[in-house]
């Protein structure tokens, strides 16, 4: 060890002696108070079960992952964190500390449906004939093939996309959103509202207390999302899909937004009356 | 708890020692330290939504926790010259971070000593004593005084010290 070594840290001893109390700077003393002042809850969120497991053949436990066999199909739930494991269609996930898994004994016949909590990443084997589904207790997650993460529990589904498209859709507002790599969209059903962020652009919309805001959104997106938002067809000019709007609507009916849209970005969208 | 206020009570967890250890470099006293610390997570609660688009939400807190020194500092003397202040910039940002770091384990270590060489070691390192005052303050040798000290420092060392000395190699 060097001279200017051994004095760099002499000088850090001495300064952290200086500074030295028990008790001082310990985050476990200061949460308490940082999550009142921050307003977060204190309950704690237990894992219920999907679903009851009426018969449970083979109990395995492999490596980290509980393992159920059941008539109906298996149950994966992860021991640790980073537990990998693949999935019949040669999917593989990877699943964090107290995540669950569940598929059926039909999974990858005309599609493939998955049911989860907690925290896996998914790298989904490319079937185009075969939709790759990702069920959430508050959101439907629809993917061709390709890597993404869901975060859930029962109130909250989280969707990051990785590469690839996915189609997000919250059980409660069914507007589906198309997320591509570098997006993220979160649903919380508590206060039905979901939230879609990428680098440069944001998006929310709250069916509590019908709002929208969009911040950099190309308008064939903001469009599309109207739509199911409100139920209707709206005709929009092919040269201006990439026109981006930012703005958010509270309470307002869709013709005043089509007109507040127009009269920002000079465009020509319309509801189209059947 | 929800997916965000998880994430973000492992970054307060995980950061908030060594973050006041950085602060204490800017700021006069250890409370007002702390304060900015939190102040800085509280914004960061607030940016909570974009939390996954930062790429080292590391670097964003010691570079904002060091932002928020200076405006106090500034706020309380309106007069100060930022420029005369002393510098810490001595050191890149990296070398900012690692420095607070060790410093966050030294601290560490020093909670997990036993109690009677704790005292021995903040009354060498934190009072600038002599072996010998300590010594006669103490009532024990001189030996044993040398030998708690160094018994500390031993610890010290083996602990991770040598990552941190890479990046002053």
């Amino acid at each position: 060890m060097g001279q200017s070594e051994v004095d760099t840290i002499e000088e850090s001893v001495r300064f952290v002696a200086r500074h030295y109390q028990p008790g001082r700077f310990d985050s476990r003393k200061a949460w308490p108070q940082m999550r009142e002042r921050l307003g977060i809850a204190t309950e704690r969120q237990s894992l219920t079960p999907l679903w009851r497991v009426a018969v449970v053949a083979i109990v395995v436990i492999t490596a980290g992952i509980l393992y159920l066999t059941a008539e109906r199909g298996d149950t994966l739930i992860a021991g640790y964190d980073h537990t990998e494991f693949t999935l019949p269609d040669q999917t593989r996930i990877v699943m964090q500390k107290e995540a669950e898994l569940k598929y059926e004994k039909d999974f990858d016949k005309t599609e493939r449906r998955v049911s989860m909590q907690g925290e896996i990443a998914f790298a989904v084997t490319r079937d185009e004939a075969k939709p790759f589904i990702v069920s959430t207790p508050a959101a439907q997650i629809e993917v061709l093939g390709t890597e993404f993460t869901v975060i859930a529990d029962n109130v909250e589904t989280q969707l990051s996309v990785k590469s690839g498209i996915v189609r997000f859709t919250p059980d409660d507002l069914q507007v589906p959103l198309l997320c591509t790599a570098g997006m993220t969209a979160r649903y919380n059903a508590a206060d039905e509202t979901i939230k879609v962020a990428s680098p440069d652009s944001e998006m929310k919309i709250s069916a509590r207390t019908q709002s929208l805001s969009f911040d950099n959104i190309a308008l064939k997106e903001v469009v599309r999302i109207l739509s199911h938002f409100y139920k209707v067809k709206i005709e929009l000019p092919g040269s201006e899909s990439e026109l981006t709007f930012s703005s958010s609507f509270t309470q307002k009916s869709i013709i005043e937004i089509i007109d507040i849209i127009n009269i920002t970005l000079d465009s020509h969208i319309a509801v189209i009356i059947p | 708890m929800r997916v965000l206020e998880k994430k973000f009570s492992e970054y307060f967890h995980t950061y908030y020692r060594q973050l006041c250890l950085h602060a204490s470099h800017f700021m006069g006293n250890t409370e007002e330290a702390e304060d900015v610390v939190q102040e800085t997570f509280v914004s960061l609660w607030d940016k909570r939504e974009q939390i996954e688009m930062i790429k080292s939400v590391k670097s964003y807190l010691y570079t904002a926790v060091r932002n928020n020194c200076l405006t106090h500092i500034r706020d309380a003397k309106p007069s100060t010259q930022l420029d005369t202040l002393p510098p810490d910039t001595l050191l890149t940002e990296e070398e900012q971070e690692n420095r607070a770091e060790m410093e966050a384990r030294i601290w560490k270590m020093i909670d997990e000593l036993p109690e009677r060489r704790r005292e021995i070691f903040l009354m060498a390192k934190r009072d600038g004593m002599s072996y010998k005052e300590i010594a006669t303050q103490t009532g024990l040798s001189i030996k044993t005084v040398e030998n708690h000290v160094f018994r500390a420092m031993q610890t010290l060392r083996n602990k991770d010290i040598r990552a941190w000395l890479f990046f002053f190699a």
